[in-house]
């Protein structure tokens, strides 16, 4: 029998690629199993077919998928925000509260921070008060409130003084090639632009009031 | 049955296939393993043709070589060899694939049982297989590669992307039988593509 006769060769590549329902596969199987021709015919395809498979599986499964990586657009602040809170969410329990201690510990410390940072600039400078102020011309006058004013080359005309009781340690003139600014929040910062010397000592002269020089003054008046 | 990592037997390697199965059936040794030598590939792709297995198809040709030798008697000259193989392997298909049926649902749907039949090649393989391999890889990319592009893209869907026969008729816009005619015409235009070169162990 013929292959043209049987017309059963269009039926090759759904059975070979298992898509025949099955009541058609066993019409099909029954009709090979008794053609000779269509058997041989079969092989033939069939060993084709494999040819192909094996070269798929040779030379291209052991490629790698290749990764593609797809340009897209900066995410915004608020974009980024809303994907951390969506990816705490959906964390564990126990990272959640971990997280949230954190945060907060974070958060307390900072403020702790810098509430005493504010408090120590507000001792350290503060705005001329009504309250008799005591620099070098004026020591004299009241001996017996004792403060302490740091005198520097640059700010004599703005008095710093402390309005505590603490006393203040005053600054030093800077060695050479310091560069002395005030800065906002800051009472003096000294920015380096050399890197000081070790005999850079011997050209510091320290300058200051200190309480034992209004003592020595009281006493040789 | 590893015949392919056997050695080639100088003394019966260029017998025909009749005269092969007559010195099996005369007590010559090496004479029916030259025969699974040359057919086993053939027989294994028909296996798989019918099983779409790769683990069921190496088992099915195995049973259908041990069942022609077992029927090498019985052989009368009257069919070529190769169809006398073609219709032991076929009726051995056709036995695993009842004895498939018969089976429970819940053992062909069981997971762990589909990983554990994952066909595991051999790694035995002879340095003479990796070449008749790489000789062969080399001529079935040059006729894929030099098929008409209407068939080359059914062929690369339906074998590398496996792709379905509607899926392909979908995504190329054409009627679902010229996709199978285009397949079956690609598979015959590799035969005599392939014929041209020494592919095939012989």
């Amino acid at each position: 029998m013929k292959i043209a006769e049987c017309n059963a060769s269009d039926q090759f590549v759904d059975y070979m690629y298992g898509e025949m329902p099955e009541d058609r596969q066993i019409v099909f199987e029954d009709h090979l199993a008794s053609c000779q021709a269509c058997t041989d015919e079969f092989a033939e395809v069939a060993n084709l077919r494999f040819s192909v498979y094996e070269w798929r599986k040779v030379e291209f499964d052991p490629l790698e998928t290749p990764v593609f990586a797809i340009p897209s657009a900066t995410p915004s602040l608020g974009t980024l925000i809303a994907n951390w809170a969506r990816s705490w969410a959906s964390a564990p329990g126990y990272w959640n509260a971990a997280t949230g201690f954190a945060a907060i510990l974070l958060l307390v410390l900072a403020g702790g921070y810098f509430l005493i940072y504010n408090n120590g600039e507000q001792l350290a400078v503060s705005e001329p008060s009504s309250e008799p102020q005591l620099t070098r011309e004026n020591a004299t006058a009241e001996p017996a409130k004792p403060s302490v004013t740091a005198v520097t080359d640059r700010f004599e005309g703005a008095p710093v003084t402390s309005t505590a009781e603490m006393p203040v340690r005053p600054v030093a003139k800077p060695p050479r090639g310091a560069n002395i600014r005030q800065s906002r929040g800051a009472a003096v910062s000294i920015n380096f632009q050399a890197p000081p010397r070790l005999n850079e000592f011997e050209e510091i002269q320290d300058e200051s009031l200190r309480l034992s020089d209004m003592f020595d003054d009281i006493e040789s008046e | 049955m590893d015949v392919a990592s056997a050695p080639r037997c100088s003394n019966v390697n260029h017998h025909s296939d009749e005269k092969l199965v007559e010195m099996a059936v005369t007590g010559t040794p090496d004479a029916f393993g030259e025969i699974v030598r040359r057919w086993e590939r053939k027989i294994f792709a028909l296996c798989f043709g019918m099983l779409g297995r790769e683990d069921e198809a190496r088992d099915a040709a195995q049973e259908a070589f041990i069942a022609a030798f077992k029927a090498l008697p019985r052989f009368r000259g009257e069919a070529k060899v190769s169809s006398w193989l073609h219709r032991i392997a076929v009726n051995q298909c056709l036995t695993t694939k009842r004895r498939n049926r018969t089976r429970s649902e819940d053992l062909l749907n069981d997971e762990t049982n589909e990983e554990d039949r994952i066909f595991v090649a051999p790694d035995a393989y002879s340095p003479m297989y990796r070449a008749e391999r790489g000789e062969r890889m080399n001529a079935v990319r040059q006729a894929v590669t030099s098929l008409p592009v209407d068939l080359r893209q059914v062929v690369v869907m339906k074998e590398f992307e496996e792709m379905t026969f509607q899926e392909i008729s979908d995504t190329l816009d054409v009627p679902l039988s010229t996709v199978k005619s285009r397949l079956y015409t690609a598979l015959k235009q590799l035969k005599a593509k392939l014929g041209r070169v020494p592919v095939e162990i012989v």
